[in-house]
């Protein structure tokens, strides 16, 4: 197992360790800086320290398996498309690809999403892998799990890296507990380390406060899912062509999970985990009375609609609005915050890299450190004017 | 119905602040308290088994001070609690952390149901559910929102997807992860932190468990944190001045510039 330890006869007790420590686990006893269970041997400390007075021991590494090849993108597809992030994460494929030379790889399940992979190709994929079995045309957070890892222990592929919707980040951690590999959740970076082959995976951590660089070194695929929204797709060139491949998977003949019904969403409330625009309310747009202005807005948008805790705790927008710490986590492009403080836990549900646009009457709201563009203003007669500067606009189109 | 509640402690991350000179994460005198998805994982075993018999095992992996966390779990209601302590767990990522407690059910013998929060508010993968019931060999279903139904081998629940919501039948064992909406959580009685007072805490180590000692902790986490640093947070934002109107237009000008996309009514 690992160890660390701090060299009494090395440490002086500058306590510059410290803060270095992610965990808290260091403290002084005495003078000397004393490393208590909390510790999870990530190292942080080691070069915090000048003096070189603390020493970690790693367990020896299993060598990884050499002949992994590939950079695989599972594609979702669901109500007749892909969803778009497997096109964003075709992208970034073509990208990790460019440094590493591997080809890019789409993986697509189902008799229905079998007859358009072609898209596919046209947004980067060098090689489309398909299972055209229609028992896996209905999502399935078994069958999916059980097809994919399949497929991924007969052709290995180095890199596999899923949409973080609410289904990959549900079938993700199957498939690597499955594989016995790693899974980096909600990546905003991905690069791959020219000196090693390595795939450096970068994610928030702390709701947020602290981002973590995260390897995978001896166990292959390196598996990662990022959100929506994240990563930038190619422009879709129809022309592009490239291999397609049948592949047989073997599933149980017994159904553990069924599914019974699915009620979607209305447009009002548009799937917040992969809208383009979101906007939020929180508890300054004074009453629930004033919902009606933001759902027509959202509506007039195309957008979601996002809570703060506040606003959900106070039954004014059912859970499944509520974005933050306890809530959701969203990735939009733009986020247009109504009435919204900007409390630390609210702020850790939204991806890194997000448009904020806020209109708050406080101009001390924290909102405003992170916002990109302000409005000191209260939140109603800026949304009435938003909401009718939006009506104006098709008219004059009409009109013209 | 013998139902198991994996619960976490978490860093109070209200507190969570940052020291603006060294730029790391101020962490002294910060409080530790249960993974607040956990709490409605453990509200609904107790509520389940208010309706349908059986016990409700609750079960951590952590240091020794995670016991505070069980001792809680056993003054709402639960009747069994376990501490899953060893330095050999220490610096487990998911995977490591989905074997051990793998290991730790197994060893409890039959289990009809393992409830989890969605997700830890530290780390956010909301990973170690599914592992472990990949790890246990039975389905699951994550972001569940309300258990509707149980019959002898079966329930039936909904749960939250990206489209909205779907209800599924699935058949137990089974694991689910929890989010808010599927309950509010009873407080701890007086009487109740009495009871746990008096109730022990089993306290299991790595050689109590069947479980290969290459497979947990840090030597049984494939994955490992290279770096870290502090995201630049601060931005200066642009202030939007003028009348109501021009404000709005000015708002529909951003939209349309980061979306690329025309903003029609």
């Amino acid at each position: 197992m690992a160890e660390i330890q701090v060299l009494p006869e090395k440490c002086i007790g500058c306590r510059k360790c410290l803060p270095a420590c992610p965990y808290g686990a260091i403290s002084m006893q005495g003078r000397i800086a004393v490393i208590s269970e909390a510790c999870v041997f990530c190292g942080a400390c080691v070069p915090a320290c000048r003096y070189e007075a603390i020493e970690l021991r790693l367990p020896q590494a299993i060598q990884p398996n050499s002949q992994a090849r590939g950079i695989w993108v599972f594609a979702e597809f669901f109500a007749g498309q892909f969803k778009q992030v497997t096109f964003e994460l075709l992208g970034e494929a073509r990208r990790l690809a460019a440094s590493s030379g591997e080809p890019v790889c789409a993986i697509v399940l189902g008799e229905r999403a079998a007859q358009v992979y072609q898209q596919l190709w046209a947004y980067g994929a060098d090689a489309v892998l398909v299972v055209p079995l229609a028992e896996l045309d209905q999502r399935d957070e078994l069958l999916y799990p059980l097809a994919l890892a399949q497929l991924a222990q007969a052709y290995q592929p180095s890199i596999f890296l899923i949409g973080g919707t609410a289904f990959g980040r549900s079938i993700a951690p199957r498939i690597a507990s499955r594989l016995e590999t790693g899974l980096t959740a909600d990546c905003t970076r991905l690069e791959i380390d020219t000196q090693s082959g390595l795939l450096h995976q970068t994610r928030p951590a702390f709701g947020g406060n602290l981002m973590a660089t995260i390897l995978c070194r001896n166990r292959r695929p390196q598996m990662a899912t990022v959100r929506p929204h994240v990563m930038q797709p190619l422009v879709p060139d129809f022309s592009r062509r490239g291999s397609l491949t049948l592949a047989e998977v073997h599933l149980p003949g017994n159904h553990l999970i069924q599914q019974l019904a699915l009620s979607l969403t209305t447009s009002e409330t548009l799937s917040l985990e992969s809208a383009e625009v979101v906007i939020g309310v929180g508890r300054g747009i004074g009453s629930p009375r004033a919902l009606p202005l933001f759902q027509n807005m959202a509506q007039a948008l195309n957008a979601g609609l996002a809570a703060s805790r506040a606003v959900v705790d106070l039954g004014w927008l059912p859970y499944a609005h509520q974005v933050g710490q306890t809530g959701i986590t969203i990735s939009p492009k733009v986020y247009l915050a109504f009435g919204i403080s900007g409390a630390v836990q609210h702020l850790a549900g939204l991806a890194e890299g997000t448009y904020i646009i806020a209109v708050n009457k406080d101009p001390h709201a924290p909102i405003f450190q992170v916002a990109d563009e302000r409005v000191v203003a209260d939140c109603i007669p800026v949304a009435e004017a938003l909401l009718s500067e939006l009506k104006r606009k098709p008219k004059v189109e009409r009109i013209a | 119905m013998e139902i198991v509640v994996c619960i976490k402690q978490v860093p109070a991350t209200t507190r969570v602040q940052l020291d603006p000179r060294t730029r790391t994460i101020i962490r002294e005198g910060v409080e530790l308290m249960l993974n607040p998805f956990d709490a409605y994982a453990l509200e609904e075993a107790l509520r389940l088994r208010e309706a349908h018999g059986g016990t409700v095992t609750v079960m951590t992996m952590g240091i020794p001070s995670a016991a505070i966390l069980l001792r809680e779990a056993l003054a709402m209601g639960a009747d069994q609690a376990i501490l899953l302590t060893d330095r050999r767990f220490a610096g487990a990522d998911t995977l490591a952390t989905a074997t051990t407690l793998a290991a730790a059910i197994h060893k409890l013998g039959t289990v009809d149901l393992i409830l989890c929060g969605r997700q830890a508010i530290d780390g956010d993968t909301a990973q170690v559910g599914p592992e472990l019931a990949e790890k246990l060999g039975i389905p699951h279903a994550t972001a569940v929102t309300k258990i509707e139904e149980v019959n002898t081998g079966m329930l039936t629940c909904q749960k939250m997807i990206d489209e909205g919501y779907a209800r599924l039948k699935v058949q137990l064992p089974a694991l689910l992860t929890v989010v808010k909406e599927i309950n509010t959580p009873r407080f701890p009685t007086l009487a109740g932190f009495r009871r746990a007072q008096k109730s022990d805490i089993l306290i299991w180590k790595a050689d109590d468990l069947e479980v290969d000692l290459g497979h947990i902790g840090l030597e049984g986490s494939p994955t490992q944190v290279i770096a870290t640093f502090v995201p630049e947070h601060h931005k200066t934002s642009h202030l939007l001045e003028g009348t109501l109107p021009e404000i709005a237009q000015q708002i529909l000008a951003s939209l349309q510039k980061q979306t690329g996309r025309e903003m029609h009514g």
